[in-house]
């Protein structure tokens, strides 16, 4: 393996780090505080890029050619991490137990958001959400979130001034 | 100066925004826990509960708390979690009745019979003040499951009839009676008692039979019923 691919494999994997640590922490904080729709998305595909940016200090054309790839790369290793954090946070490791007992409405998760925003939504939806109207804001919330990690990835270009 | 007040705004909506994420009223969280709990939700009663118990500083809410921890995850069948929260609890009141009776049930279920012995002993000279006849009459009887696991038959069959004494229509009580007779090598008296706790969980719940122990208890009867014509 030439000297090139070992650094930027190594860049991706702090990368993929990057993505699983933020994914850790919203796993918990999902579970013990509550789903914060759409704010939650564009903070976690921010912070995932201004972490990666940090980093990614030598790597930026790869950043640019790779955009869509890395964006991916890094959204399901944010997923699969967010998953073992529902799991830590609970007392017994059952992330996906909890995620289909939402599903199928045995439980609710508490979701906030534009809903805390007061008045009767407020009321309908601060016991917390589960079912068909849960799994769409969470892939609403999902879209916002690689939509932010997609256009916040490549690094800023510089204007040419003429 | 304007640069001042914009961020000063900005400094101060953060704090409220984590102060409003972060604060927990731990007696708001413990009704609401009590209340998904009474609805079923026991996810929601769990994590509740446990966002009062981490709230809150005072035994008596703790102890509430760490109880409806263990009876919530014992309904999702997480036996050994629930064990757990209940050693928390007895460690901040050695005498609370119900947590006593509770963790034996839970050590029976684990097959740690010592233990659940132990901890009925315990609980059920204190149950006899402060719980109903029919709720001392249910913990005889898992007392009596225990002893009869440990081979202690006679003190089984003494619980048996205890129980009987305080709740003559607690299905769990003829059904151990029909296992200490089984277990004496007398089917006819173990299946008279097993059909009568059949017969009695199915006026308590029409649905009984459909349950994991409503299941068990018809097998046992028809288990009984082919031991008995072939005794004939």
């Amino acid at each position: 393996m030439t000297e090139s691919k070992q650094t930027t494999l190594l860049a991706l994997s702090t990368w993929i780090l990057v993505a699983f640590v933020i994914g850790l922490i919203t796993g918990w904080i999902r579970y013990w505080i509550g789903y914060y729709v759409l704010l939650q998305g564009i903070v976690v595909g921010c912070s995932i890029s201004w972490g990666v940016h940090k980093i990614a200090t030598k790597q930026q054309p790869i950043l640019s050619k790779a955009q869509f790839k890395i964006s991916i790369l890094l959204f399901f290793s944010f997923m699969m991490a967010q998953a073992v954090g529902f799991g830590l946070a609970q007392p017994r490791f059952n992330s996906l137990g909890w995620l289909s007992r939402i599903w199928e409405g045995q439980t609710v998760e508490s979701v906030f958001g534009i809903f805390s925003t007061g008045g009767v939504a407020h009321h309908a939806f601060a016991e917390g959400l589960s079912g068909g109207f849960w799994l769409f804001l969470s892939l609403f919330d999902l879209a916002f979130m690689f939509f932010f990690l997609l256009i916040t990835l490549p690094p800023k270009t510089t204007k040419s001034t003429s | 100066m304007i640069n001042l007040v914009r961020i000063t705004t900005f400094i101060v909506a953060i704090a409220m925004t984590l102060f409003s994420m972060f604060h927990i009223d731990a007696n708001q969280e413990l009704a609401l826990a009590h209340r998904a709990y009474s609805k079923g939700d026991m996810d929601q009663a769990m994590r509740m509960a446990r966002r009062a118990n981490r709230a809150s500083s005072e035994t008596n809410k703790k102890t509430e708390a760490f109880y409806l921890q263990a009876q919530a995850a014992s309904k999702l069948n997480w036996t050994k979690e629930a064990k757990a929260y209940l050693d928390q609890l007895l460690l901040l009141d050695q005498e609370h009745t119900q947590a006593l009776l509770f963790r034996g049930e839970l050590e029976y279920q684990l097959g740690e019979h010592q233990k659940a012995l132990r901890d009925f002993d315990a609980g059920l000279p204190l149950a006899s003040e402060s719980m109903s006849s029919k709720t001392q009459a249910y913990f005889l009887t898992k007392r009596g499951l225990t002893l009869l696991a440990l081979n202690q038959i006679e003190k089984a069959q003494s619980d048996a009839l205890m129980a009987l004494e305080l709740a003559t229509n607690l299905p769990e009580a003829h059904d151990l009676m029909s296992k200490v007779s089984e277990v004496k090598g007398d089917i006819k008296k173990a299946l008279d008692e097993c059909e009568q706790a059949y017969q009695l969980s199915l006026e308590k719940d029409k649905r009984s039979f459909m349950t994991p122990e409503g299941r068990k208890l018809s097998d046992r009867l028809l288990n009984l019923k082919v031991k008995y014509l072939r005794s004939q």
